[in-house]
Parts: structure tokens; C-alpha cells; sequence
């Protein structure tokens, strides 16, 4: 065996306390054995013993040094070695809620030479969610949400003697301890295993880690760490570790009460989140697996968007985006369309309803946007942003913005051009479940370079329809839905890489009602020019904003220098997985077409 | 694998030794001499940092005096330590004598209410650590001013309309500039602040056991204990860790102990709950309700 200390590992309101009242009873007189009398809760981020221990005051240390404090402080008890009547020393155990990692020699929060093993405790992720709820203050939603974004358990800072103590998700934290390459034996421990035979299924979990105790007095102690004799103590004496959000610790301690607490979304939200380790560890669902997978992406997409204002932009992309009012009118202003006023400087667009947009010097943005009813309070107005202002700002910077949604195969990055309703998105998402990088939805924004075009990803939603939504795996109802595009939803994908990628080939999409198969040809000199026009115009802004001279000229350079494909497919009786294949192989399927 | 921290205190002068930061000498007569490592240790992982910048180095010393070499010294000399942050009342017609009011409890809590006293000028005596002294004779506890300057987050200092420079590069600890009180007081009443959970009543005073079991938790104890200055060792494999028994002691330091805290117990008390500081929107919450409340009982020891 290695060191003592034997970690109690589990992600919050999880049983670790019970196991530790467990642990507390084996060696206590029974009259003795009280809530408040726990051991083992001394957790390794608190390294205000170091006072005690070396006479040093940590708020004067760095962050990294305050890490080396506590692998300080867990060094010595850690490695207490034994004596001739007892060479094995009995286990130190310690409690912690963060998941397993490694750190840099003489900063690892783990310590290996300290540590024995890992008992890893885990209960019905549902179950957690009733528990978390009132105990961290917040609503069974809340808790569910909250147990699926990766937590940082408290304040970490020298000022409050604390390392960080990340708890992950409720997976994450799973994972990381039941990872393969743990360093030191780990064993599991379910919560509803311990429900229903305690002491049988801690037997042999406590010889294997040097906790010396008979079966009776084991029994024992079980029957004296009884939730109702926990809770009888708390109610007499209060127990100082009930959190300041609520009156008591020990509430139900339950196993399957989420059945009576939680609704059906929650509880299908839950199975979404963590489907992957719920079944791992043995938790049975209530949903089916192909909704659970739906539900997922959904969820990821709405943490992903989390409480972003959709007038925050990323500082690469160089823009100023402020929600105000729009003039009605530009000074000498050309009006290609009803609905545009453009100047070399300046572009306003009307949508009607009071609402507009006013994009300046390839920089400012002025969003002018009046919500009319409350269905819209949910709505996402982000696609101004990302698409319109994104387009109008390239432009007045002089750069070509592709009708296109982008994506990285392998080592090749495909634009995937088309007109409204053609699949890009769709595409472009069936490519993402199938493991290749979304780069841009949508508007691909082109640079050129000696070499070619290049285009630089920014996060970018995703436009849905239901049935695209369905196509790709997601749930299309868990979505926030775009403001003013009627009937769509807005999925944001994983944060691209932001650096500028060559673009190595472009594909138009095109539906051709009379075809019969999907196919993908390659186009040549003016066919590529033709073909991408279409895509590059953005509803006459394009040539001008940029001057018709300059847009042909970029036009040109684009179809010169990126080898162009058209994919044709039917209106119906296709699949989405033939597109996906003939972009994946990369190489026609069929002989070149004429345009 | 060794362990990065060590206090030898086998010899004089003690020694204490931190991989990466550096090396604090203390001696029996509380000089303090330091040594601040020049290379960065092998977990300084940001090499786009030259940690051997004059201002950094100044920034470890800095912390090596304050942060171990004083209270260490303050042992040596012949002081108790007490947790805890002393703070004197302003000066009226009323108070003839020096006192001091000793606020402990876990620092986030200590440090708002002390930086709420300041705020309405109060002086302090010794922040985080109080050195102390006692006369067998009567009884009476002393706080001493101690030269370390009050650390506070700067959001929370700012709050409450104090600032100062940062002690370290990546935290956000600050020395704040702070009323000084440069004269011993008497330490006439203990806080123990907390924060409130539901149903708590804000200020409350503990009697009987719940009192002694206080009073025997404010005297520090392991490296700072008044033991430690009579008893020295080399701490770097043997000693206890927080959650485990120490040593057992003789049956002599027991009974002095135990009458210590008894005539600590004699001081005044009191359980001030304030308001969880949720922190939200980068706005600390009020706590004057908080403070309102510890001024009143303040004031009502005062009176009587």
C-alpha cells in the first residue's frame, strides 16, 4: 500500500457524510456517537491549517504556492509509515467533492505517495438533484441545470486559504475518478447499493483499504449512523455543516424519491445530461435513448449559449454592437431596395415594426429592436449580429461574405454554399454529429491570401427548422427560438478554433426537383464564377457596398482559386447520410456536369 | 517526494523553508532575516512571466516577513497569539482606558466586519493574529499592535472606501490603509462571526460550555502555540495535521490551559451572524444591518 490517506470522493449530496458517520460510529462509544462529532470532513483545499501547522499566514501566497501548501499539508499524515506491531497504519480518511486530477510535482492535489485508494461514492444523479436543491438554495431546474455545468465549489484564493476544488458535473466528476489511469485502486460505492445492504457492501471495501472492523461491529455502527438517528441528532443539536441556505442537512435520504420530486422534464433532462455515466453505473432510464440524445444537444447548446447578451461579440471579430435607435434615414444614400439604405460608410436595414440595423465604418453596430410580446422574451436576436452586421461590416471592409456554413473534414476545410432552404445548416450539422469540426454557419466571411481564400470562424448559432432539427439529433422544443425567423431555433455548436483557415473547396448545395439521385460534380472556369454569384451577392448588397468593379474582381479570385463542386439532390427520396457520404469522400461521384 | 514547507525548530535561529518562495530565519530575539528564492520553482508554470523582476521579489519578501516571519517572532518574544483581528473604538468622553474588541471566526466574515468598524472610526490593532500579553495579577488581556499591514480583496476594501497595493502578482489580496492604533489596549470582549442561516437571530451571546468551548479555541495553537515557543522540533514529517489528535500533553500544560481559558472566558461575548455575502453582480452585499447590530451590544458593554 502506498500512503493512508484514502479519499472519500464524491460529487455533492451524494452520501458522503452518511459514509462518514458510518466511519465515525465504528470508532466511537455509542454514547458518544453525535452529528456534530463527524470525522474525515477536513477537505485538502482548506489550507488555513498551515497556521497551525507551520506557523504561516497564506493569504500572503501566490495561487501556486497556496498549491504547494496543501500538498504540504497532506504530505506528512499521508506518509506516516507504520511500526513493527502495526505496519500497515490504519487509513486517514478524507472527504472531498473534486473531481480527480493531477498537478505539477510538489502541487499535486492528490498527492500519490500520500494516498491509499479512493472510495468513490455515486447516487442516482436524480436523487442528487432533490437533495441539491435545498441545500444550495436554488430550485430542483436550477439544481438540474447547475449539475451539468462543470463547478468551481467555492471561492479559491490565498485571501480564503483555498486551492480551487472544481467539482465538474455530476459526470465529469465520475469520470474523473473512475478513469482508467487513476494511480491508486478506487472503488466504487453506490448510494442505493449502501441503501440497501450497507455493511455488506462496505466489507469489503474496508478490508481492501486497511479499515480493521468485524462484521458485528460494523453492523453496529450502520445501525447507529441511521438516517433517522442522523436526523434526530441534527434536530437536537444542529449540525455545523448544513449549508447557510437551509435549516437541516438530512432531509430525506432517500433512494428513488426523485420519482415524487422531480417532473417528467426534469427528469429527462437529467437522463439527457448524463446518459453516458448513468448507464455506465448501472441507472436505468425513463426515457428512450434516441430522445435522450436529442434532448442533449439541445441542453449542451443552451449551456453553451448560457446567459450570453447577444450584443457581446467576440473581440476578433472587431465589432462594437450596441442595442439603440436607428435614423431613419442616411444622408445620399443609395436605395438598392426598399428596405436598404447604403453608402460607402454606412448601411441601414429596415425589418419592419420599428425595427433596423445600422452598420458603420466596418465597425459599429446599432441594433434597433422593440420585442412585441412576451413569446419573444426567450428569443435569440444574435442572428442580427452574426449574420446581418457580420455581412454588412466584411463588406464595407471590403471582403466577401459566402452565403456558406463551413466545416473542417479531417484535414480539409469545405464551404458549404447554397440559397435559403438548400441544407447548409442541415449539412453542416449532419457533418458535426459524425465528428468534424463546425467552423461557421451560415456566413463564412473570405479573405485572400497569396495562397487562396481564407475565412476566420467566429461562434456563430446554427439557423434549425424542426424537420433539420430532427434530421440532425436535436431537440428542436429545448431551443430558444430566433427572433423575427419565424419558426426556427437557434443550436450553438462547440467554440470553433479561432485562427483563419484556407478554404480548400466549396460545395453548392442545390435542390433540382427532377433529380433522381444526389451527386456531386466539380465545376470549372465560368461555371465556379456562375455558381458562386448566387452565394456572394447577399441580396444585391454585395456589389454595392463593395463597388461592382471590386465584386467581380473578388468573385473571380474566389472561383479562381478554390476548386468549386455542385451537389444536386432530389426534392425527395434522399438521405441525409448519401449528401454526407459525398462530401466525406471528397471526390465526385459522378462525371463532371455541365453547369 | 519531500515536503515543499519546513519549520525547523530544533536550534536558534528557528528556520522555515519554502520551495520556490524562499527561506525566513527567526531568532531569539525576534530579528528576522529572509532569503527569497531567485528561480522560479518547478511549478511556475507561466514562463511568460519574469518572476526575478525587482517588484516581485520585493512582493516575496514582503510575504515571507508578514506572512511567517512575524508571527514566529512575536511567538519567540515571548507573546501569546490569539485568531483573530483587534480593533479599538473610537475615542469619546466616555472611555477613559484603551480597549479592544477581538473579532475571530473564518477570515471572509472577520475582514467584513472589521472593514464595516473601520469604516466608521474604529483603529486597527492587529489584524488576522493579535499578539497578546497577560498580568497573572489581574487578569487583564493585552493586545499589541502588530506591524503587518490588514489584508482585504480589493472589490471588498473598495466597497467599504479603503484600497491598497496588491501582495501578490495573481491574488487579489491587498494591504489596505487602514486607521492605526499604536498603543497596547485591553481586550475587553470577543466576536465570533459566522455567516446566518436561515432563522438565525444576527447577535447572540453564548454562555455556559458554548462559552468556555470558545474561549479554549482562541489561543492559536500547533506551530503558534505558546507550546511551540517552549517545546521546539523539526516540523516537517512528524507533526499532526489539522484533522488528526496532537501530541498528547503533559498533564502539567493541561491544567495551565485549562485555567487560560478559563479567565478567557471571563471576557465578554458574542455571535454575530451576518448576511451570506452572495456577491453577485460584483457587488458585495450590506452588512450594516450586521454591523448596526455589534455596534448596539458594543455600545451596551460600554454603558455598563
Amino acid at each position: 500500500m502506498n500512503g493512508r490517506i484514502v479519499w472519500l470522493a464524491s460529487y455533492p449530496k451524494s452520501g458522503n457524510t452518511w459514509m462518514r458517520a458510518i466511519i465515525t460510529a465504528l470508532s466511537t462509544h455509542p454514547h458518544l456517537f453525535r452529528v456534530n462529532q463527524l470525522g474525515s470532513g477536513a477537505q485538502p483545499f482548506a489550507v488555513g491549517a498551515a497556521f497551525g501547522r507551520f506557523g504561516l499566514d497564506v493569504r500572503w501566497l501566490s495561487r501556486s504556492e497556496v498549491d504547494r501548501v496543501r500538498t504540504a499539508l497532506l504530505l506528512p499524515k499521508g506518509t506516516e509509515p507504520g511500526d513493527d506491531a502495526d505496519p500497515t497504519p490504519a487509513p486517514v480518511l478524507r472527504k472531498t467533492h473534486e473531481i480527480y486530477r493531477t498537478g505539477l510535482p510538489g502541487a499535486e492535489p492528490f498527492p500519490l505517495q500520500a494516498t491509499r485508494a479512493a472510495i468513490v461514492i455515486v447516487r442516482d444523479p436524480r436523487d442528487v438533484a432533490c437533495s441539491y436543491a435545498p441545500f444550495f438554495g436554488t430550485t430542483l431546474d436550477g439544481a438540474v441545470d447547475a449539475m451539468a455545468r462543470p463547478a468551481e465549489g467555492g471561492r479559491a484564493s490565498p485571501l480564503h486559504a483555498r486551492t480551487p476544488q472544481p467539482w465538474g458535473t455530476w459526470s465529469q466528476h465520475a469520470l474523473s475518478w473512475l478513469a482508467p489511469d487513476v494511480p491508486f485502486p478506487v472503488h466504487l460505492v453506490r448510494y442505493e447499493d449502501l441503501k440497501a445492504d450497507a455493511a455488506g457492501t462496505l466489507e469489503p471495501v474496508f478490508a481492501a483499504i486497511g479499515l480493521e472492523c468485524t462484521r458485528a461491529q460494523l453492523d453496529a455502527a450502520v445501525d447507529r449512523a441511521r438516517f433517522e438517528r442522523l436526523q434526530d441528532s441534527e434536530s437536537q443539536t444542529g449540525f455545523r455543516e448544513v449549508s447557510p441556505k437551509t435549516t437541516t442537512f438530512f432531509r430525506r435520504g432517500a433512494s428513488g424519491g426523485w420519482r415524487d420530486e422531480l417532473s417528467d422534464s426534469q427528469i429527462a433532462a437529467i437522463e439527457a445530461d448524463h446518459a453516458e455515466v448513468m448507464e455506465r453505473l448501472g441507472y436505468e432510464f425513463t426515457t428512450a435513448r434516441p430522445q435522450r440524445s436529442a434532448l442533449a444537444q439541445s441542453r449542451a447548446s443552451r449551456r453553451r449559449r448560457g446567459d450570453r447578451p447577444w450584443q457581446r461579440v467576440p473581440e476578433h471579430l472587431g465589432l462594437e454592437v450596441i442595442a439603440g435607435s436607428v435614423p431613419d434615414e442616411i444622408p445620399d444614400a443609395a436605395r438598392p431596395r426598399p428596405w436598404l439604405q447604403t453608402t460607402e460608410r454606412a448601411t441601414r436595414v429596415h425589418f419592419g415594426d420599428g425595427r433596423a440595423l445600422l452598420v458603420e465604418d466596418g465597425r459599429r453596430v446599432t441594433v434597433q429592436w422593440d420585442s412585441h410580446d412576451d413569446d419573444e422574451a426567450d428569443a435569440d436576436l444574435s442572428w442580427l449580429v452574426q449574420g446581418w452586421s457580420m455581412t454588412l461590416a466584411s463588406l464595407q471592409r471590403g471582403q466577401l461574405s459566402l452565403h456558406a456554413s463551413t466545416v473542417r473534414i479531417g484535414d480539409e476545410v469545405v464551404a458549404l454554399a447554397g440559397q435559403q432552404g438548400a441544407g447548409k445548416s442541415t449539412t453542416a450539422m449532419g457533418l458535426r454529429a459524425r465528428g468534424h469540426q463546425l467552423l461557421v454557419d451560415d456566413t463564412t466571411i473570405i479573405e485572400f491570401r497569396d495562397d487562396g481564400a481564407w475565412t476566420t470562424p467566429y461562434v456563430r448559432n446554427v439557423h434549425l427548422l424542426p424537420d433539420a432539427a430532427e434530421a440532425v439529433g436535436v431537440d428542436f422544443d429545448a431551443l430558444p427560438p430566433l427572433a423575427g425567423r419565424f419558426g426556427k431555433s437557434a443550436f450553438l455548436a462547440e467554440e470553433p478554433p479561432l485562427e483563419p483557415h484556407r478554404i480548400d473547396r466549396i460545395v453548392v448545395l442545390v435542390k433540382v426537383p427532377s433529380a433522381s439521385e444526389v451527386t456531386l460534380a466539380p465545376l470549372s472556369g465560368a461555371q465556379r464564377v456562375q455558381a458562386l454569384r448566387l452565394h456572394v451577392n447577399r441580396r444585391g448588397l454585395a456589389p454595392v457596398i463593395l463597388g461592382r468593379q471590386r465584386f467581380f474582381a473578388q468573385l473571380a479570385r474566389l472561383a479562381d482559386t478554390t476548386p468549386v463542386h455542385v451537389m444536386r439532390r432530389p426534392t425527395d427520396e434522399w438521405t441525409l447520410d448519401e449528401v454526407l457520404d459525398a462530401i466525406e469522400a471528397g471526390a465526385p461521384v459522378t462525371p463532371a456536369a455541365p453547369a | 517526494m519531500s515536503s515543499p514547507i519546513s519549520l525547523d525548530r530544533t536550534g536558534d535561529p528557528w528556520v522555515g523553508v519554502f520551495v520556490g518562495l524562499g527561506r525566513v530565519e527567526v531568532h531569539a530575539d525576534g530579528r528576522i532575516e529572509v532569503s527569497v528564492d531567485d528561480q522560479p520553482s518547478d511549478t511556475d508554470t507561466d514562463t511568460d512571466t519574469d518572476t526575478d523582476q525587482p517588484e516581485d521579489v520585493e512582493l516575496r519578501r514582503a510575504a515571507l516577513v508578514n506572512g511567517w516571519g512575524e508571527p514566529l517572532a512575536l511567538l519567540r518574544t515571548g507573546y501569546e497569539l490569539i485568531h483573530g483581528t483587534a480593533l479599538r473604538p473610537p475615542a469619546n468622553a466616555d472611555q477613559h482606558s484603551a480597549v479592544a474588541l477581538v473579532l475571530t471566526g473564518h477570515s471572509h466574515d472577520v475582514i467584513i466586519v472589521s472593514l464595516g468598524l473601520l469604516a466608521t472610526g474604529w483603529q486597527l490593532i492587529a489584524d488576522r493574529l493579535v499578539p497578546v500579553t497577560w498580568d497573572d495579577a489581574t487578569g487583564v488581556l493585552t493586545a499589541h499592535p502588530r506591524p503587518a499591514p490588514m489584508l482585504a480583496s480589493g472589490r471588498r476594501a473598495r466597497a467599504h472606501g479603503f484600497d491598497g497595493p496588491k501582495v501578490r502578482g495573481d491574488t487579489d489580496a491587498r494591504a489596505i490603509a487602514v486607521a492605526r492604533c499604536d498603543t497596547p489596549c485591553t481586550v475587553t470582549a470577543v466576536v465570533a462571526v459566522g455567516t446566518r442561516r436561515p432563522h438565525e437571530s444576527v447577535l447572540s451571546e453564548p454562555g455556559g460550555i458554548e462559552r468556555f468551548d470558545a474561549a479554549s479555541h482562541l489561543i492559536a495553537g500547533g506551530a503558534l502555540s505558546p507550546e511551540a515557543a517552549a517545546h521546539t522540533a523539526h516540523i516537517d514529517d512528524t507533526a499532526h495535521a489539522d484533522d488528526t489528535a496532537p501530541p498528547t500533553p503533559s498533564a502539567s500544560v493541561v491544567r495551565a490551559n485549562m485555567a487560560r481559558h478559563l479567565e478567557l472566558a471571563r471576557l465578554r461575548y458574542a455571535d454575530l451572524k451576518i448576511t451570506a455575502d452572495t456577491g453577485q453582480s460584483g457587488h458585495p452585499s450590506s452588512h450594516d444591518d450586521d454591523i448596526a447590530a455589534l455596534l448596539n451590544w458594543w455600545a451596551g458593554d460600554s454603558a455598563s
